[in-house]
């Protein structure tokens, strides 16, 4: 990838992460940041440090800016990866039922968590992961023939696995009583607002890592684009690649969902964006997602922390608001050049 | 050096291809020619490795398909495919250099693209957006992808095959493509393979042709030896004159057309008549 | 393009129609402080997480100390005006800990519990009330806030006043058969069974809940609701509302066709008052079996 242009991303990232360490309904001045800071590396202590800044900094600022960083990060290159899987600028991640999956696994822990007998902070979390992996495992059996997985199939199997898991929710949702459907419904929007350094780390070992990996796919996946009988020609281990694309997807999206609930329209819109701002080659596209989604997704944290102090917007809207019009401003002056 | 060895592909309970033998030597150019529905380009996916055939074995270079390792394979045998499914705004230039994929990155490749697009002739083209490319045009750009996934240090020699490649070109770019698989076959010593339906093509550049019917081959030589009209009639049911190109001398077959021998004068009469 | 106007329609909702606290159903519940510090003897600065928290605070006469309350605190109308740090059940903790407050007094029902953890591991002490929908669990409340605030005697002069206006509360001639419906739009129609709410309001002011057979809150149901045959259509205010209105309500499928339709008698009375179960209990109670009883004297057309 052209220097440039991941310079530029990097410092935007780096610059945007800044303020988001320093703004939020507390006011920290920059060197107060820079004590706690410095405090916390063990460089000194600064007794004026107030307790309640240096919890907003550390406990709820820092693993809020990386989780974040994480979440943006991981749901834009799945969705690069989906987009490459399907041979389509428009696919994204719920198209395996990931999603919705992690929806059915959500709703049932808040609607009969109780009820089961079931408690405890860690509970919701592994519930949505879970859904999301028994998801994606339906579909790839059902588009499953012999020991190949058919893409086209999987689109269907996709479709079908979304209309069960949604009736499941909407039947959770019939149940519910209002304060479980205010939960689904937050839990719908998404936030970062419970954000933990435990949550920060899962988030290393199951989002950082597999978009790693999903890095150096990106040759791969270019050439997939050319079709799975041409990739085969080429020496590209097509079924291979398409279960460690499904793996990749279901592992990095249900542990975004599990830990920060379901924030839609990053895993479209990000790829999509930098496909059409960079060209189609992978190798730009997915690392231009990773940084461009996580400074957008920190960004959109950022606007929902601060648009009405002290309450916090869901962050689910503020993506939506914000990248849908834009997106649709991009594809429009795209149109005209004839590309899309 | 392609070889096929008794190749039988059945689907379910149909048979597609039924116990055929054929073989490319370097240097050769071979047309794999038959009706609709023949097993055409079942055997040739089965000899690309695409497609494991039931019973029957491939070699390339004299080694079977199994045994290779698939980036290895990809350096020495390529395939162009009738259509391409490439939906994605790249270049011209970035679809040709897909075809480098089995080799490492960092090596140059722009000369590789640069002179496989001269090869096809799309050196104008070059930073155009394939999508926007005609059909003709964006099957060149396939044959320059497909010839720079061959171009090695070790560039002779190499299985080219060619499915159907001219069903959307024009009559001076089929003659080009054809006449680009022969030169490799002569000058880099290529075993060409190519699927075709126009058997004046097939005879004007193949060395040997093969004609496949139902699956079975039923008939194998150089285009003399089977372009007759017996033959055509026993594989496409079609009665036909052959005669002979001008330049080179080979075949060409003209289907007969018993009602159209007409006095111009008649024709004329019954047009009038109409009005 | 459904999931986003569900989005939407789900936020505009949580944030335009605040719930009262249901019935108190076990959810997350926000973790005691660890390791309790000193109570601190008088706070200063509160903030209080649900409707009739704060309305308690209020009325024990220690409004003055809240700098912020949650969406669904609505009344008193100061409290509405107050700095808001989010819905009930999905707080903000930079939020909280940003007003700076002594002490966050939240109902049981509040969260997420791992955000309420955040504002108490910075050492802002928490007290949980619970969030019993009764009468003794209105009581109870007065009395727990009241301690925590040092307020005793104003809170035994609320628990006093509340018992004699609930002694007070002459039960009708004929005891009215009364179905609670909670709408949230003509799409969503909840009936209350017993163990609810609006049940134990009902009982209170002499009526009856025309519905036994369930616990909680179910879908509404036509034939269940002719076999109800209510005499009264109890709703709160923005539910009649969000339905259109009492003509729109006696005409819903099933409803049309008890005597309650017949003889228009729809009532509705303010969300949280009706359901807060908070300092007002007493007065709700009054005002809804004064309209009980009012409705007595019209006949019912059978």
């Amino acid at each position: 990838m052209p220097r440039l242009y991941a310079i530029i991303l990097i410092v935007t990232l780096l610059g945007v992460s800044l303020l988001s360490l320093a703004n939020g309904a507390m006011a920290i001045a920059w060197s107060d940041v820079l004590s706690i800071v410095s405090a916390e590396l063990g460089l000194g202590q600064d007794p004026a440090i107030n307790r309640g800044q240096q919890g907003v900094l550390m406990s709820i600022r820092f693993p809020r800016t990386l989780l974040a960083i994480l979440v943006g990060g991981g749901l834009s290159v799945a969705g690069a990866l989906m987009q490459g899987l399907f041979r389509n600028p428009l696919a994204d991640p719920g198209l395996l039922g990931v999603s919705s999956g992690a929806a059915l696994g959500a709703a049932l822990i808040i609607v009969l968590g109780a009820s089961l007998g079931l408690s405890g902070v860690w509970v919701l979390p592994v519930a949505a992961f879970v859904g999301a992996v028994v998801s994606t495992v339906c579909v790839m059996q059902l588009s499953s023939v012999g020991s190949k997985t058919v893409v086209a199939n999987m689109l269907l199997a996709g479709i079908a696995i979304n209309a069960i898991a949604g009736a499941g929710t909407g039947f959770l949702v019939y149940l519910a009583d209002d304060d479980q459907l205010r939960d689904l419904t937050f839990w719908t929007l998404g936030s970062f607002g419970g954000a933990s350094w435990s949550d920060v780390r899962l988030g290393l070992v199951l989002i950082a890592l597999p978009t790693a990996i999903a890095l150096m796919l990106s040759r791969s996946l270019n050439v997939m684009l050319l079709g799975e009988s041409a990739a085969y020609m080429l020496g590209v281990h097509i079924q291979r690649l398409k279960q460690i694309i499904v793996v990749l997807v279901c592992v990095v999206v249900g542990c975004s969902v599990a830990l920060s609930g379901m924030i839609g329209f990053v895993g479209l819109v990000v790829p999509h964006l930098c496909r059409l701002i960079f060209g189609p080659d992978n190798r730009k596209v997915v690392p231009s997602s990773l940084l461009l989604g996580a400074t957008l997704l920190l960004g959109a944290d950022l606007v929902s922390r601060l648009v009405i102090i002290p309450a916090e917007l869901p962050i689910g809207i503020v993506t939506s608001i914000i990248g849908g019009p834009f997106f649709l401003a991009l594809l429009s002056t795209n149109r005209k050049k004839g590309l899309w | 050096m392609l070889e096929a060895q008794n190749i039988t592909v059945k689907i379910g309970a149909k048979l597609i291809v039924d116990d055929v033998s054929m073989m490319a030597s370097p240097g050769e150019v071979v047309a794999i020619c038959g009706p609709n529905g023949a097993g055409k380009s079942t055997l040739l996916r089965v000899l690309s490795g695409e497609l494991k055939p039931t019973s029957g074995q491939v070699k390339i270079q004299g080694k079977p398909l199994e045994e290779w390792n698939s980036k290895t394979l990809a350096t020495q045998r390529a395939l162009l495919h009738q259509n391409s499914l490439l939906s994605f705004p790249f270049s011209v230039r970035e679809v040709v250099a897909l075809g480098r994929f089995p080799y490492d990155e960092d090596r140059d490749h722009d000369e590789v693209v640069q002179s496989c697009l001269e090869r096809v002739d799309m050196m104008t083209m070059a930073d155009r957006v394939y999508t926007t490319l005609s059909g003709g045009e964006k099957q060149r750009v396939q044959l320059a992808r497909v010839l720079a996934q061959l171009m090695s240090q070790d560039s002779d020699h190499k299985v080219l095959l060619l499915d159907e490649p001219t069903s959307a070109l024009d009559l001076p770019h089929q003659d080009a493509t054809l006449a680009i698989a022969a030169d490799f076959a002569r000058t880099h010593r290529y075993a060409v393979a190519v699927v075709l339906h126009d058997l004046n093509l097939a005879s004007s550049w193949a060395d040997r042709i093969l004609f496949l019917s139902e699956g079975r081959l039923s008939a194998s030589g150089s285009p003399h030896q089977v372009m007759t009209p017996e033959i055509i009639q026993a594989i496409y049911g079609l009665d036909t004159h052959i005669i002979h190109h001008p330049d080179s001398g080979r075949p060409l077959v003209l289907v007969r057309r018993s009602d159209f021998n007409r006095q111009p004068d008649e024709h004329h009469q019954q047009a009038e008549q109409t009005d | 393009m459904k999931r986003f106007a569900f989005m939407f329609i789900g936020f505009s909702f949580a944030c335009t129609n605040p719930a009262p606290e249901p019935d108190a159903k076990p959810t997350s519940q926000p973790d005691k402080q660890a390791a309790k510090p000193a109570a601190d003897p008088s706070p200063q600065k509160l903030v209080t997480l649900g409707g009739n928290i704060t309305e308690t605070v209020f009325a024990l006469g220690h409004g003055a100390k809240v700098v912020g309350v949650d969406l669904s605190s609505l009344y008193p109308p100061e409290a509405a005006q107050l700095a808001k740090v989010g819905y009930y059940r999905q707080v903000s903790a930079e939020g909280i800990i940003s007003l700076a407050p002594d002490l966050v007094i939240a109902s049981a029902s509040s969260g997420p519990a791992d955000v309420l953890k955040k504002v108490t591991d910075v050492g802002i002490q928490l007290e949980s009330i619970p969030a019993t929908k009764t009468l003794d669990g209105a009581k109870a409340r007065i009395a727990a806030i009241a301690k925590i605030l040092g307020a005793e005697a104003k809170g035994q002069d609320l628990i006093e006043s509340m018992d004699e206006q609930i002694k007070a509360v002459e039960p009708g001639k004929t005891v009215k058969k009364v179905l609670f419906i909670y709408a949230r739009g003509a799409g969503s129609l909840n009936v209350a069974g017993t163990k609810s709410a609006p049940d134990e309001m009902i009982r209170l002011a002499g009526g009856v809940n025309a519905v036994q057979g369930y616990e909680g809150y179910k879908p509404i149901n036509s034939e269940s609701i002719v076999a109800a045959a209510p005499d009264v259509i109890l709703m709160t205010t923005r539910g009649l509302k969000s339905v259109g209105g009492p003509e729109a309500v006696a005409k819903l499928k099933g409803v049309d066709l008890t005597p309650a339709a017949k003889s228009k008698a729809i009532i509705a009375v303010d969300d949280l008052l009706l359901l807060g179960f908070g300092p007002r209990t007493g007065e709700a109670v009054t005002d809804l079996a004064q309209k009980l009883s009012s409705l007595a004297s019209e006949p019912a057309k059978r």
